[in-house]
């Protein structure tokens, strides 16, 4: 099966135009979770497709999105990065090195340069711990400084999260989610890191916390160079931070393309299925709008559908989507689209 | 508190105004979690009533004996069986022995093994637990199926068999206990660990690089304190009585040595005539057991930062 590469380095379309070589490259990225049965001798019985053939590259500076239906593999991805979960197969390429095979000191090394932000504020940070504990822990992990110097930068860091940093000697369940969510985002900044994978940092928040939030990261990734892997659902959130978006179903990237165009030329039908079911906050446009919904359940990851896995649930599917697997395909301007019968440009 | 959620990065001002409104000094010590835990435990009145009991029952077995002019083996029938008085503050026994050396004695005996016997139970369960919960998968199942081979064993048959095996003594009454009492640590810290696994802050601290052994150290086990501490604090006295019944059966300590569990014993005997020969040992007994419970109770809530701290 071999897949197209989505973006050419250094074509000028892209926001980060400048950079020429990515911070992140992950290729061919599969990742199977075994089904095991039996009561003693337990065996096989399957596999969870969560991740199948993944490829992207995230250039610095840059924010990816990576958008899709919860359990389409976005977080698998995530974590498969940050070698969390180790891959089943696939490369991924972190500033030069490649991490699946990196093991002991070197994966440590590589680790100070990526962290992640995580979904749930209040499963992420160990209730039993002070938060100058927990934002301090990256600094005593990797034994930088002395302990007053640790306790400096952890003031330092909770400032500029925009926390006061008296609250050092509070426990995690005395904040607000925006705060918790502060406190995570200041651990994963401790260690200075090149790329952050933003899990879903917004959406256990209220909607008014959102965009205090979103904010932050924006102002936080100009100031301090940084690259986002932005994982969300939400795709309102995802058109506001991301410079690229990458569109996921079951395990496989359908489509990639600069935020901008691809919000106004999906090209995927799934794609287009997802920009048609967000609702329009003015009655009168919403009341007007013929929706082109999608229709069904995303099928079964342990048993995904032959050739396109989109095909049972595409209004355009032929007989060609169930047998063959279409490539990722540019059409120019970084826009990739991995369909047999993509929509044309003003088609919607 | 208030939202404090001021999301412009280069805006001093905001905390440093929100200092002024709280009225906290600009310089503030460190606290830890064992520094926190220490002040909630000391605010429980409870608590520390019990742990002031239990004090005072290890200083009364320890100097006990030696407060009184009495061996614990001197015997003298013309004194026997009397109630406490001035010369013998807890009275004497069938053979005219003074109680107050003698329960001293058996408090020594007592506690010693139930400590003992504890801290080997909890090493081991704790252990073992943490093993199994935290490596999961093949090895955690086949750790647990020996787990419930052993669970399948009857508790008393099996602690007499090894007692005769081992001998009577101290050091064999611990072990014994031990051997047939680490089984519920170890399930109840293997569950917790299970549980606590699956949570984010666990994998926030792998992708920091933490290595196991403070993955395990620093998270894991810190949250499971609260359950481990709890099952001391039941150990304990199940330790006690457990030690009791062995003696109880003849298979502890041997006249003319005295535990609590061998008193009561003696007094069991001459219930009917001499009632004080064990109401005095059961007291030592449920004291001592409520003591723990309440030690118990404080030291789970002070564990916990999320106890409220309102109480005055």
């Amino acid at each position: 099966m071999d897949t197209v590469v989505a973006t050419q380095p250094g074509s000028s379309a892209d926001a980060s135009g400048t950079s020429v070589s990515p911070l992140l490259v992950v290729r061919n990225l599969v990742k199977r979770f075994p089904i095991m049965s039996g009561v003693i001798f337990q065996r096989i019985v399957g596999h969870v497709h969560a991740v199948e053939d993944v490829s992207f590259e995230v250039g610095e500076g840059e924010t990816l999105g990576l958008v899709g239906e919860s359990g389409c593999g976005k977080t698998t991805t995530g974590r498969c990065i940050l070698q969390l979960h180790r891959p089943t197969s696939g490369s991924i390429v972190f500033m030069g090195q490649e991490l699946t095979q990196l093991k002991g000191q070197g994966l440590q090394d590589l680790r100070r340069n990526m962290q992640i932000v995580f979904q749930d504020p209040y499963a992420s940070l160990n209730p039993r711990m002070t938060v100058g504990t927990i934002v301090g822990e990256p600094l005593a992990i990797h034994r930088m400084g002395t302990r007053s110097q640790r306790r400096e930068r952890v003031r330092e860091l909770l400032h500029v999260v925009g926390l006061n940093p008296q609250f050092t000697n509070r426990y995690p369940h005395e904040f607000s989610g925006g705060q918790r969510q502060r406190i995570g985002l200041a651990r994963a900044l401790a260690l200075n890191p090149k790329l952050i994978i933003c899990d879903e940092p917004v959406s256990a928040l209220d909607v008014s916390i959102q965009a205090q939030m979103l904010n932050l990261l924006e102002s936080l990734q100009k100031e301090l160079n940084l690259t986002y892997l932005f994982i969300a659902h939400d795709l309102s959130v995802v058109k506001h931070v991301s410079d690229r978006v990458a569109v996921m179903y079951l395990g496989k990237v359908v489509e990639i393309a600069p935020s901008n165009e691809l919000y106004r030329n999906p090209r995927h039908p799934y794609t287009f299925g997802l920009l048609a079911a967000i609702p329009i906050p003015d009655p009168k446009v919403e009341r007007r709008r013929t929706h082109k919904m999608l229709e069904g359940d995303v099928p079964s990851p342990t048993n995904p559908p032959s050739g396109c896995v989109f095909h049972p649930r595409c209004f355009r599917a032929q007989e060609i989507c169930s047998q063959q697997v279409p490539p990722m395909e540019n059409s120019g301007n970084g826009h990739s689209t991995a369909c047999f019968f993509p929509l044309e440009p003003g088609e919607n | 508190m208030g939202e404090s959620d001021t999301h412009k990065v280069d805006s001093s001002v905001a905390y440093i105004a929100e200092e002024r409104d709280a009225g906290v000094p600009l310089t503030i010590r460190q606290t830890t979690l064992w520094g926190d835990v220490v002040r909630r435990f000391v605010r429980n009145r409870a608590a520390m009533l019990g742990l002031s009991v239990l004090v005072l029952m290890v200083l009364y077995s320890t100097i006990g004996p030696w407060i009184r002019p009495y061996g614990f083996a001197d015997q003298d029938f013309s004194i026997a069986h009397q109630l406490p008085n001035a010369q013998h503050w807890f009275g004497t026994d069938m053979f005219g022995r003074d109680l107050f050396v003698r329960t001293a004695m058996g408090g020594r005996v007592s506690l010693l093994v139930a400590f003992a016997a504890t801290a080997v139970v909890l090493v081991v369960g704790v252990l073992y637990g943490s093993i199994s919960g935290f490596v999961g998968g093949k090895v955690d199942d086949m750790m647990m199926r020996f787990v419930d081979v052993l669970y399948g064993m009857p508790y008393l048959p099996f602690a007499i068999i090894l007692l005769v095996i081992l001998g009577s003594g101290v050091v064999p009454m611990l072990l014994a206990l031990a051997i047939v009492s680490w089984l519920t640590p170890s399930r109840l810290v293997r569950g917790q660990i299970l549980t606590l696994k699956q949570n984010e802050y666990i994998e926030a601290a792998r992708a920091l690089g933490a290595s196991r052994a403070r993955v395990v150290w620093r998270h894991l086990l810190p949250n499971t304190l609260g359950i481990i501490v709890v099952a001391m604090f039941l150990e304990v006295p199940a330790m006690i009585l457990g030690e009791a019944v062995l003696s109880f059966l003849g298979l502890g300590i041997s006249a003319p040595n005295a535990s609590w569990g061998t008193l009561a014993e003696e007094g069991w005997k001459a219930l009917r005539s001499y009632p004080w020969l064990i109401i005095l040992p059961g007291l030592f007994i449920s004291i001592t057991v409520l003591a723990f419970n309440f030690v118990g109770d404080g030291f789970r809530d002070a564990i916990d930062p999320r106890t409220k701290e309102s109480k005055v």
